[in-house]
């Protein structure tokens, strides 16, 4: 595997606040990858970073075979980026902007008519090239700019948010583009909000107040989550919300809340010690899973509420994030806490 | 590196046929400000350097050049005792009046015999000219009946002499028009190439931070100085085009003489054109906002309105504001026009005002090249 995006220590500082705090990362060539983390988290400054347009304070690495700290000119060369805010220009139309970005990633002469003719193709926009791009939806004006962004054939494309506020299909049809440009070997850094749109990334990396706290492949997480917390329990019930009152009574529990016609489970850390390393046989821990399953269908009907089914699935992204973020909270509640004794 | 900067400018050229308005009043405005200055403006000036050749250097001579000296409208820049010299600080600008007394002054008026001082006024400014006339006659009616007091014995006196004759000499200007002030009306280019060059430009760079295309444009491997000088060029064209209006209805409509070359004025418009524009986008780097980077281009164009020289004549002006004034492309491309529509003369008259106009340009060029960098702060 090849590498494209090696970074170590990177690390931004705006004054006092600690906007990338010592981030590493390996990301391979042709890989989709998925940069998350909430508002404010430091993706866009890691990204803007890693294009060149932003000085590190600190740290070291490589974008597409050049350094970040000495050769940010030469990355740009190599890398397409596609900003979070619509960032080409409303009175230019179509070609015109395409024209432009083309000319300036040095895109001229025969090859380039048919290279702007292919990715307006691929994009879907060669039928209204002469239309302002002001005019444009929001998901037609990303996918401009997302051929903006692909016209030098750029080996690594970055995409910060690139389907906020997008209808779902439009997202859709970005995200089959996304794919497409992957099989072709791009590498795609994408950062999003999205938790289904994480689970499409090959690999994620969860970023919370500018520090990384989990990378990897999705399921090789998942399969760490259990390990450490257990499976979820899915509760299918009506009335709902009575359902998770009379669950959140019960000791074994950690967590319960609503997700989407289902209650989601997750068990407290007894009980996972209890169910998957008292005793590590396979059949034991079946047989306790079962016992914990039937006694939340027990309470929940000695409540009133309906059972349909209760299964065990596996945590999900979210339940990940949100389980590694409590953590982090939890940790820095206590470092205040030892700094004012 | 070309392809880059003929799209650059290419680009600029179409977001200004997009924003109608703004070409309509980068037009538009200047128009206005001609007829408006040329009508309205006029004004006095005072310590209008002055050379002198007294070739009779007697007391009575030197008491006439105190004369001057004293009236408060002159002012002693430097004595010289060869009439070419006399003649070549007036042609160089570097002083606005001379004053010539013949060897036999002293001897005539003793004598009681009509004698005659020369005074040659450049009359590019009437604001040095008008009043340079008429305290030379003053100055001729006062020395002459001081002269019937003092040197004509009683019996003779009477009505004042005539003996002394102070002779002006208007030149460049000879009809001195103040109603509709040549001085001013042939500054307005200079002012108007300012006015366009400066506002466009100082928002050139800015407008793309404000409207978000600037994180998109350094993302890109186009270099730094494509990004200025693509810029810059189409602000260069239109302010060009500006100033060929100006100068049209200063010559037709105004009726101001142009001796000169009018392919000198116009390469030397563009000569000046290149740090007025260095300012502007210097002043881009500067501003967070377009509106931050108009307020400040305003102030660019105010500031040497009144120090260059554009009003009031620049050599009467108190150190400080000259000072301020030399920073200023305005201040050294006044002087060129004017000679060039006025005095007719070449290049070699002026080529310290074109060294000046190139190092502030580099200056100002450099500064913004250092300030502009390719990153999102």
């Amino acid at each position: 595997m090849e590498v494209a995006i090696e970074v170590e220590n990177l690390t931004k500082k705006f004054g006092k606040l600690l906007a990338v705090d010592s981030l590493n990362l390996t990301i391979n060539k042709g890989e989709v990858f998925g940069f998350l983390g909430p508002n404010g988290s430091g993706k866009t400054t890691a990204i803007r970073m890693l294009c060149g347009i932003l000085e590190p304070t600190s740290g070291n690495g490589m974008v597409g075979g050049f350094d970040v700290m000495k050769e940010p000119e030469k990355i740009k060369c190599n890398i397409g980026y596609m900003s979070q805010k619509f960032s080409l220009y409303t009175d230019l139309t179509i070609q015109e902007n395409l024209d432009f970005y083309s000319s300036l990633y040095g895109v001229v002469g025969k090859g380039a008519r048919e290279r702007k003719k292919d990715v307006l193709e691929l994009v879907g926009l060669s039928r209204r090239v002469k239309q302002l791009a002001g005019n444009l939806s929001g998901g037609l004006k990303q996918r401009l700019a997302l051929a903006c962004a692909l016209v030098h054939r750029p080996k690594i494309l970055f995409l910060d948010e690139p389907t906020a506020g997008m209808d779902p299909v439009a997202r859709r049809i970005l995200w089959d583009l996304l794919f497409k440009l992957a099989g072709e070997g791009v590498c795609l850094f994408i950062t999003t909000h999205y938790m289904d749109e994480a689970e499409r990334c090959v690999k994620v990396a969860y970023v919370y107040y500018g520090k990384l706290l989990l990378s990897g492949r999705p399921e090789q997480m998942k399969q760490e989550e259990i390990a450490k917390t257990g499976h979820r329990i899915e509760v299918m019930c009506t009335p709902l919300v009575k359902g998770m009152m009379s669950l959140r009574g019960l000791p074994e529990l950690e967590e319960v809340t609503i997700f989407g016609e289902a209650l989601h489970v997750k068990m407290n850390s007894h009980t996972v010690q209890w169910i998957y390393q008292d005793h590590g046989h396979d059949f034991a821990v079946a047989a306790k899973r079962a016992y914990l399953m039937s006694s939340i269908k027990d309470k929940l009907e000695r409540d009133n509420v309906v059972v349909r089914s209760v299964t065990s699935v596996f945590p999900t992204l979210e339940d990940i994030f949100v389980s590694f973020t409590r953590a982090e909270d939890a940790k820095r509640e206590g470092q205040q806490i030892q700094k004012f004794d | 590196m070309f392809k880059n900067l003929l799209s650059m400018i290419l680009k600029e050229f179409v977001h200004l046929r997009r924003d109608f308005v703004t070409l309509v009043l980068a037009f538009a405005l200047p128009l206005v400000e001609v007829f408006l200055f040329g009508h309205g403006i006029s004004g006095e000036a005072r310590y209008i350097p002055l050379a002198v050749y007294d070739e009779d250097a007697t007391v009575s001579s030197r008491s006439l050049v105190e004369m001057f000296e004293n009236s408060s409208f002159f002012k002693i820049k430097s004595y010289t005792s060869d009439v070419t010299e006399l003649h070549d600080y007036l042609t160089k600008g570097e002083v606005k009046a001379a004053l010539h007394i013949p060897k036999d002054y002293s001897e005539s008026l003793a004598v009681d015999k009509p004698t005659r001082v020369q005074l040659v006024i450049d009359g590019i400014n009437p604001q040095f000219s008008v009043p340079a006339v008429s305290t030379a006659g003053s100055i001729e009616q006062y020395k002459n009946s001081e002269m019937v007091t003092k040197y004509l014995p009683l019996s003779n006196r009477g009505e004042p002499g005539q003996n002394l004759e102070v002779a002006p000499i208007v030149l460049y200007n000879p009809e001195m028009d103040v109603a509709t002030s040549n001085f001013v009306i042939s500054g307005l280019l200079a002012l108007i190439l300012t006015q366009s060059a400066i506002v466009l430009s100082s928002i050139a760079l800015v407008r793309e931070r404000e409207r978000g295309t600037f994180e998109q444009l350094i993302v890109t491997p186009v270099g730094k100085f494509t990004v200025l000088v693509g810029k810059m060029v189409p602000y260069i064209v239109i302010s060009f085009f500006n100033g060929v209006f100006v100068v049209a209805l200063c010559v037709f409509y105004f009726g101001l003489p142009f001796r000169g070359s009018p392919w000198l004025l116009a390469a030397e418009s563009i000569l000046f054109l290149a740090p007025v524009l260095g300012m502007g986008l210097l002043i881009s780097t500067f501003s967070k906002t377009q509106l931050q980077a108009i307020m400040i281009a305003l102030f660019a164009i105010l500031v040497p309105i009144f120090t260059t020289g554009f009003v009031w004549a620049f050599e009467t002006m108190p150190l400080p504001i000259q000072l301020i004034g030399y920073i200023f492309p305005m201040t050294y491309f006044l002087t060129i026009c004017r000679f060039i529509m006025f005095k007719g003369v070449g290049i070699s008259y002026f080529w310290q005002e074109n060294i000046a106009l190139g190092i502030l340009a580099v200056i100002f060029v450099v500064i913004s090249l250092l300030r502009f960098k390719k990153r999102v702060d």
